[in-house]
């Protein structure tokens, strides 16, 4: 069947965390992968498949480390890959920021036996920072093609696509003595012999990787006599690598490496002020953002309102027809539309924060605190990585090695104002406030979600005790932290478009097949089909099924001042955030526009903060829901999801009394 | 006596340079934070996590629980913070 290729190999993408392995792989293949500036963005196995020319290549990214050795759940997936997967060879993608770092991840694979090729990655970034390497002295010293790299403008992926042909053609040097331990190489050569297995697995075997107990076992008398003569073999092997690393450090790099660290990252960083800066940044950021796209929303409508759709329906004779075509699509695709500026707004805001290292500076001065209520450092990552959608970054969580950080993980993730809810949000604050301060209002879902996440992770811990059997304990985690960037880059680019067109598209098709169910539910009732004439006549429409629905749960936010059509739409949400504006449009019988103007006239100020701090997190979608039920257990889903709409329904009264009293 | 004696790292204040005693978790030691090596505290909140940076000028993150599993010597303390460590941030 695939006769046409002659050999096919499996190559793996190993590397230090946040070097840029999913971002070379994304490169080399083409497709989009997610990756961001935080470690642990790749949590699972990547494959992608390749052909140059007649060889067939299977790319398997995976996921970072620093060693062999794993103690995080992520890190053992890619552990477990390279030691017992049968490769071809290995791409080990480093950092020129951090060069030591990346030859003792290096020694470890070279030391297995296979092809190894390094890819030095952010060379530019090493050279603005003033670090000079001497590649070809590197090439010499370690017998291996060494690529300098920049993964993110695409420089050097041409020369690694022609040295990945060259494994298959088994043309690459392989160096797999590339450190002398002395004492511990008779032991090495003798459990190697014993298992008949690589040199890289004798040491591994030597100094008790996890991985390996039955090999240790095997090798047990061999493992206790190197013990008796060394003493911590593991302490021996990394000395050893850590003086390896050093030496050729110390001879290839030309001018003197520095700290990493900005001017800014001392602000950032700062416990005390840290986070202030972090928000401040952020929430400039988005005022900027907002403000600059502000004309473009105008734009957009007046190109949308010179349609002349109301005269080109006047030719379809059926009038249910003419109002299916104009009430349930064509005013759920003007939503779509018109949501494109909001979209790419936050698309930008989102990619921004994953890819220039904030998630990691918004992290580390709120640790300590959120430490009080249970959260753990890395949870916290993925916590503020939900900002962009809730599904990726609740799935992500399988990362975290304690159970009880993994489960409070799951079940907070939830309370973050997701994409969709922030576009909701963004568009309520556009049509009640004036367009200056749109971007303040964005602080609300922000400060909400974060006393929702203090509350509920309170009340919840203790919970987890009582359902959940067995609890294991939390394991300290350490980590290099990543540069602080600018991320203008085509990957950038490529990633707020890819985050644009999939919302655009997956939130278009549902919001459009969404309204015209909403269209039939608002032109039918208990008594049968009422006709189109219900949408405009506020007496019919309150016998159709949408009314009845909407009428149900409009006494609790009745006191809000929220009218029922958006408490209606409310309800609608928890299928998909997405639908919340389009409900709205078809309960109140108008488009995009129109959605804008009745916010504009149906809200007060005290009613609409109100309902931004509901809209943050009264629910998850179907998707987060499903996501945290395979985490977390359906039990504790269910519990989670009623604790978050009493809490948002809490919220809002106390955000409604104090703006009735401010403002 | 004038003997110093070991310290969390997050008991040091920020700008503290210590020498790493005893490693109570060995992935430290895959991040090139080994017994004897030099540090730097870059950041510490007392009991919390730290920042520290490495003999090659890598800046480490450890959680609170990382950090409170590095012992050190303290081989110089900013001189508004010498005091600090001494007072009660051990629990």
């Amino acid at each position: 069947m695939d006769d046409k290729y002659v050999r096919r190999i499996k190559i793996g993408v190993v590397g230090l965390p946040n070097s840029g392995k999913s971002t070379i792989v994304s490169n080399l293949s083409g497709l989009f992968i997610r990756t961001a500036n935080y470690p642990g963005t790749t949590v699972s196995i990547n494959v992608v498949n390749l052909t140059i020319k007649n060889l067939r290549i299977q790319l398997i990214d995976l996921p970072g480390i620093y060693s062999l050795s794993s103690e995080m759940p992520d890190e053992e997936v890619a552990t477990k890959e390279i030691l017992r997967g049968n490769y071809d060879g290995f791409i080990v993608v480093g950092s020129a920021l951090s060069l030591q770092q990346t030859i003792y991840l290096l020694v470890q694979l070279l030391e297995l036996g296979k092809p190894v090729i390094l890819a030095l990655n952010m060379m530019d970034l090493a050279r603005k920072q003033g670090i000079s390497i001497n590649v070809e002295a590197m090439r010499r010293r370690l017998g291996i093609p060494i690529i300098p790299s920049v993964a993110a403008s695409g420089v050097g992926m041409g020369e690694l696509r022609k040295l990945i042909t060259e494994i298959a053609q088994s043309s690459i040097a392989v160096n797999i003595k590339v450190i002398d331990y002395g004492p511990l190489e008779k032991y090495i050569d003798a459990v190697s012999a014993r298992l008949n297995a690589p040199r890289g697995l004798a040491i591994e075997v030597l100094r008790g990787n996890d991985l390996l107990k039955e090999e240790r076992l095997k090798a047990s008398d061999i493992v206790s006599k190197a013990i008796e003569e060394i003493g911590q073999i593991d302490v021996f092997v990394a000395r050893k690598r850590w003086d390896f690393a050093s030496s050729i450090t110390k001879d290839v790099v030309a001018r003197g490496i520095q700290v990493n660290l900005s001017k800014l990252d001392y602000i950032l960083l700062n416990p005390k002020v840290g986070i202030l800066a972090s928000l401040a940044l952020l929430f400039t950021l988005a005022e900027v953002i907002f403000l600059v796209l502000n004309p473009l929303v105008d734009y957009i409508s007046e190109l949308l309102s010179m349609i002349p759709i109301g005269e080109l329906m006047v030719n379809v004779g059926n009038p249910l027809i003419q109002s299916f075509i104009m009430d349930a699509v064509w005013n759920s695709t003007s939503i779509v539309l018109s949501f494109i500026p909001y979209v790419f707004g936050v698309a930008l805001i989102v990619a921004f924060i994953e890819d220039s290292g904030l998630i990691i500076r918004l992290t580390f001065p709120l640790e300590k605190w959120l430490r009080r209520i249970g959260l753990p450092s890395r949870g916290l990552i993925y916590l503020i990585a939900g900002v962009g959608c809730n599904v990726p970054a609740t799935s992500s969580t399988v990362a975290i090695p304690s159970s009880t950080d993994r489960l409070i993980t799951a079940l907070m993730i939830p309370y973050i104002p997701c994409m969709a809810r922030l576009l909701v949000i963004s568009l309520i604050a556009a049509a009640i406030l004036p367009s200056q301060l749109t971007g303040v209002v964005m602080i609300l879902p922000f400060v909400t979600s974060l006393i929702g996440v203090m509350v509920m992770s309170r009340l919840l811990l203790p919970l987890l005790t009582h359902i959940r059997v067995k609890l294991t304990a939390r394991v300290p985690y350490a980590y290099e932290l990543p540069q602080l960037i600018i991320p203008i880059n085509r990957f950038f680019v490529k990633k707020v478009w890819h985050y644009t067109y999939e919302f655009l598209v997956r939130a278009g098709i549902l919001i459009v097949a969404f309204s015209a169910l909403m269209w039939i539910l608002s032109i039918s009732g208990p008594s049968g089909l009422i006709g189109p004439e219900a949408l405009t006549n506020q007496t019919l429409i309150r016998s159709t099924w949408l009314s009845l629905i909407g009428y149900s749960i409009s006494p609790v936010f009745k006191l809000l001042n929220i009218p029922w059509q958006l408490s209606a739409s409310l309800m609608y949400g928890y299928v998909f955030k997405e639908v919340i504006l389009s409900s709205m449009a078809v309960l109140y019988g108008t488009s995009e526009e129109g959605v804008i103007n009745v916010l504009h006239s149906a809200l007060q100020l005290p009613s609409a903060l109100a309902l931004i701090t509901f809209i943050t997190f009264y629910s998850p979608c179907i998707a987060t829901l499903v996501t945290e039920a395979r985490i977390v257990g359906v039990r504790l889903t269910v519990i989670n999801a009623i604790a978050q709409l009493l809490l948002a329904l809490a919220l809002s009264y106390i955000v409604y009394a104090i703006a009735l009293l401010v403002v | 006596m004038n003997q110093v004696e070991d310290v969390r790292v997050n008991e040091l204040p920020s700008g503290s340079v210590a020498r790493v005693s005893r490693l109570l978790i060995g992935r430290l030691r895959d991040l090139g934070i080994m017994e004897g090596s030099l540090i730097r505290v870059l950041f510490s909140t007392p009991n919390g996590p730290a920042i520290v940076e490495t003999g090659d000028g890598r800046p480490i993150v450890l959680d609170s629980d990382a950090a409170s599993n590095l012992l050190v010597t303290p081989l110089s303390i900013p001189q508004r913070h010498r005091y600090r460590h001494r007072y009660g941030s051990r629990q």
